[in-house]
């Protein structure tokens, strides 16, 4: 009865040191306190001089008490009576084998270990791009704090010159140039990019993958401005940037991709110009094989209505959106063509045919994939495009002097 | 570790003996005699020279032969009554008394008394019982017996408007401290002869009265058996408020939620019989108890029943949220803050971390701070005399808002979240006293292990809540066990024509409430 008894009681005392132990194992190692973190908002990777195998890694820190208020108008730097505006961001720089062994060294000058799990922005430099990028980004993939949704931008100088452009609207050049990446769905002619689908076109063997490319334009007076402008995408093979693309191929190769939210379409007509906003568009790929050869045909349906009319005469008839609507499916059809001839130009499959024949035709591909480069270059685009003008907008007239109206109305 | 206590507890149950079982009561009770002036030499031994007793002698019969006495609790009896009903008919109606002899004690009570409640008693200590309780004791010289006359009255608060349970439509009559007031409340919300209304006395001391009340046909079987059986173990020196009773009969004595439910307004009572519960009045409070008890009670409040069913459905859905948000927010606050800062929107996350810059404690002492220092100022809040409770505002909004904040005690989220907190635990009184021990609970856990604490937690919480049981059923039905057709009045609560079965669980002897097919529809809207 008595040994029963310390038996029990030992059971539950060993009971209770497990669950206590619980309560160490998780113990406190995981908890950091905020005012101990150093958030890290964007970071740059860029080809180091020094270590040529390594990189050199930018990294953006934020400093929480100068993101409080709403202006920036900061306390520090009084120079030549003018307030200076204190920054809200800290860019550090450091430089090694791997982007954690920089990440690492890093802590050699900031008090804290970097907090990746707010990064919001990648930014890779040309030359690293250039390089390939795989080795760096595979630590963002890995490692359990960065985010999958980062936004990831190539530069068209060096990475850190676009984080140290002091944004106008923002606080952080970091956010700023995330949030400029996304803006570009109002013109189409570039598309945000990040980790997921970066990975995505790794991990298929044909597809190339476009990054936008951001720029740091000077003006006159030297203010800089971070711009998605000019040569607006890195086109990759693989995981090295081998061209560039301008803004109506990068739009060209949206139409084909399925990847136009809005756009703005200026089609001549009538001796002006014709505004014509597109508020939605689709595309349909197909691929088939004839006579070993493949065959790519792209539908694009789009809709669109006349933002800005620039002629001198009214366009509202049916014959004249019948019109426009041809000239619209000619334009879009020929930035197709011309970005798919640059592509083929440059050997890189940015709209992903090769998946694509992969899973129509498995058997076959068997033997095509080892030549994809060759077959590309051989590759048959047919497109074809179809417009739709849906409404003229608020007014029908062209809102322009009276006199200047009468005498040009249409003959029919 | 409540094993633990349990156990030392039945060991001292069990090693402390019996040898004080029995107490006073058992001990032999003198009879009365034959004599008046023995019988009120008992009485004054048993009752001593406390003032408010008074003990009046008077001669009556036809030629003053006959010796009486007239005994009560000063206070206690309506005096003038006693003269009217009591004295005069015996000082003065000589007719029934022939040749001075007294024929028979029941004739004085029934033939000369004018008072309705007139009872022949020959027991020393119920007699005492009964006078203490407010009758009147009438003895009279050569009998062996006594007459106790209903005549209770004593100053009573009237009956007001209930403190805890406040409602903008509904009754606004709630219990008093007497419980013939309130028995007599219940009836008029249930004009019921099936209503039963039994007493008890508890209390080696005080003798309290207890009632246990319930609707005949309707209450769960069993449960009045049950009640009796718990009530009637009561062996204790007084049962001075119906915590008392809650005490000693509830189910889970060393849990932290309560197993016992009670009321101060008599249509929540009145609801509650009818659903097949059983009520326990105690006198001398306003708080009556009604079992079983379901831990959805708590999120229920009599408006619930008055007012537009969506209105209510919000109502209820409101209160589950603040009872979260009461328990958890500040665990969650610290959770993320330390742990998950990656959940944390980004804009956010700078903001809070500019916030605690210049905080030097951690965010769980933080918490810690602040909620303490809430309790301790919701509780002056409450002890104070309403003069004084101005000045506690005062104070309280100074030094949880403002001051922790520029004195960098505490940053301004976390003042954010401790007034959530405490706003939100102010909508479920009902359940303040777990969820402010609770609060402490999780936010250890949460400082210890983050997310996965406050989980762990949660599922220890649930698990003891599915255990627990009141009076037989399940603490957390019906969500668990599930029983779909009483969800009716749950989370959502549905218009009362479409309420036509009792809870599964406690209407079992009469499941139908009302016809089916009540639902109001235009005429000439179709069948």
């Amino acid at each position: 009865m008595k040994f029963n008894h310390v038996g029990a009681m030992r059971k539950r005392t060993k009971t209770a040191l497990c669950l206590l132990s619980v309560l160490m194992l998780a113990g406190c190692t995981g908890a950091r306190e905020l005012g101990d973190l150093s958030v890290v908002i964007g970071m740059g990777l860029d080809a180091s001089a020094e270590c040529p195998e390594g990189v050199l890694l930018t990294a953006q820190i934020v400093r929480p008490s100068e993101m409080k208020g709403g202006s920036s108008e900061g306390s520090a730097g009084d120079q030549d009576g003018q307030p200076q505006p204190s920054r809200a961001y800290w860019n550090i720089r450091a430089t090694g084998e791997t982007v954690l062994d920089a990440l690492r060294e890093c802590t050699h000058e900031t008090n804290n270990r970097l907090y990746l799990a707010h990064n919001q922005l990648i930014v890779v430099g040309k030359d690293a791009a250039e390089a390939g990028i795989g080795r760096h980004l595979d630590a963002f993939l890995r490692h359990s704090e960065p985010r999958p949704s980062t936004v990831l931008i190539v530069s068209a100088t060096r990475a850190s010159d676009i984080l140290d452009v002091q944004p106008e609207l923002d606080k952080l050049p970091a956010m700023a140039v995330t949030k400029l990446t996304k803006t570009q769905e109002f013109t189409s002619q570039s598309k945000a990019v990040n980790i997921i689908d970066y990975a995505n076109a790794m991990l298929s063997k044909t597809t190339s993958l476009v990054i936008p490319i951001a720029t740091v334009f000077e003006e006159e007076s030297g203010a800089k401005t971070v711009r998605i402008h000019g040569s607006v995408g890195a086109v990759f093979k693989g995981d090295r940037m081998v061209g560039e693309l301008s803004e109506s191929e990068f739009r060209g190769y949206l139409w084909a991709g399925g990847g136009i939210r809005r756009t703005v379409l200026n089609i001549g007509y009538r001796g002006g110009r014709v505004g014509i906003d597109v508020v939605q568009a689709g595309s349909d790929t197909e691929v088939s094989l004839v006579n070993g050869k493949v065959l790519a045909r792209v539908k694009v349906k789009q809709e669109g209505r006349i933002s800005d009319n620039g002629t001198n005469v009214a366009v509202a008839t049916e014959r004249d959106f019948r019109d426009l609507e041809a000239l619209e499916s000619e334009y879009i059809r020929s930035e197709i063509m011309d970005t798919f001839n640059k592509a083929r130009d440059m050997n890189t499959d940015i709209y992903g045919f090769g998946e694509m024949v992969s899973k129509k035709y498995p058997s076959e591909w068997e033997g095509m994939k080892d030549r994809w480069d060759e077959m590309f270059g051989s590759l048959q685009l047919e497109v074809s495009v179809e417009s739709k003008l849906r409404s003229s907008g608020l007014v029908i007239y062209p809102i322009r002097p009276q006199r200047d109206r009468g005498h040009e109305k249409r003959e029919n | 570790m409540f094993r633990v206590i349990r156990r030392m507890h039945r060991k001292k149950r069990t090693s402390g003996g019996d040898e004080n079982a029995g107490g006073s009561e058992k001990k032999a009770a003198p009879a009365l005699s034959g004599g008046l002036k023995e019988n009120l030499e008992l009485f004054r031994g048993i009752l001593g020279s406390s003032t408010d007793i008074v003990i009046t002698e008077f001669n009556f019969g036809r030629e003053k032969k006959a010796k009486g006495a007239l005994l009560y609790v000063d206070g206690l009896s309506n005096k003038e009554l006693l003269d009217n009903t009591v004295l005069k008919p015996l000082l003065f109606d000589e007719c029934f008394i022939a040749g001075g002899e007294v024929s028979g004690l029941e004739t004085i009570g029934q033939s000369l008394i004018a008072a309705s409640g007139v009872k022949k008693k020959t027991d020393v200590n119920e007699i005492v019982g009964d006078m203490l309780s407010g009758n009147a004791i009438v003895l009279i010289d050569s009998f062996a017996a006594a007459l106790s006359v209903e005549n209770k009255k004593w100053e009573a608060r009237s009956v007001e408007q209930p403190v805890t349970e406040n409602v903008v439509r509904g009754p606004r009559d709630g219990f008093t401290e007497t419980i013939r007031t309130n028995t007599a409340l219940l009836r008029r919300h249930l004009k019921n002869p099936g209503l039963r209304i039994e007493t008890f006395k508890i209390g080696r001391q005080a003798k309290t009265d207890v009632v246990v009340a319930y609707v005949k046909d309707l209450v769960m079987p069993g449960l009045v058996d049950e009640i009796k059986k718990r009530l009637q173990r009561i062996d204790t020196d007084a049962v001075l408020e119906s915590g008392y009773v809650e005490a000693f009969i509830e189910d889970a004595p060393y849990s932290i939620f309560r197993t016992v439910n009670d009321s101060e307004k008599p249509d929540c009572v009145a609801g509650r019989l009818l659903e097949g519960r059983a009520a326990i009045f105690v006198d001398g409070t306003p708080f009556v108890l009604t079992v079983p008890m379901l831990f959805l009670e708590n999120f229920m409040t009599a408006e619930d029943y008055y007012q537009r069913p969506y209105y209510s459905t919000y109502m209820r859905f409101l209160r589950f949220l603040c009872y979260l948000l009461a328990v958890f927010s500040p665990a969650i606050y610290v959770a993320l803050t330390t742990f998950h800062q990656e959940l944390i929107p980004t804009k956010l996350l700078f903001t809070m971390a500019a916030g605690v810059a210049g905080v030097p404690f951690p965010a769980v002492l933080e918490a810690g701070i602040m909620i303490l220092t809430f309790d301790i100022l919701s509780e002056a809040g409450i002890r104070l005399p309403s003069t004084v409770g101005a000045a506690i505002t005062i104070v309280g909004a100074l030094v949880i808002g403002q001051a922790s904040v520029s004195a960098g005690l505490a940053g301004p989220f976390m003042v954010i979240i401790i007034a959530i907190t405490a706003v939100a635990s102010f909508v479920i009184p009902a359940l303040t006293a777990s969820s402010s021990l609770l609060r402490y609970f999780f936010l250890i856990l949460a400082a210890l292990m983050g997310g996965f604490g406050i989980a762990m937690g949660l599922m220890l919480v649930l698990v003891h809540l599915i255990s627990l049981r009141s009076f037989g059923v399940p603490y957390l039905s019906p969500f668990a066990p599930l029983n779909v057709s009483d969800l009716k009045d749950t989370v959502v609560r549905v218009p009362h024509w479409a309420m036509t079965m009792r809870p599964r669980v406690l209407g079992l002897l009469n499941r139908r409430r009302q016809k089916s097919g009540l639902r109001p529809s235009p005429p000439g809207a179709g069948k």
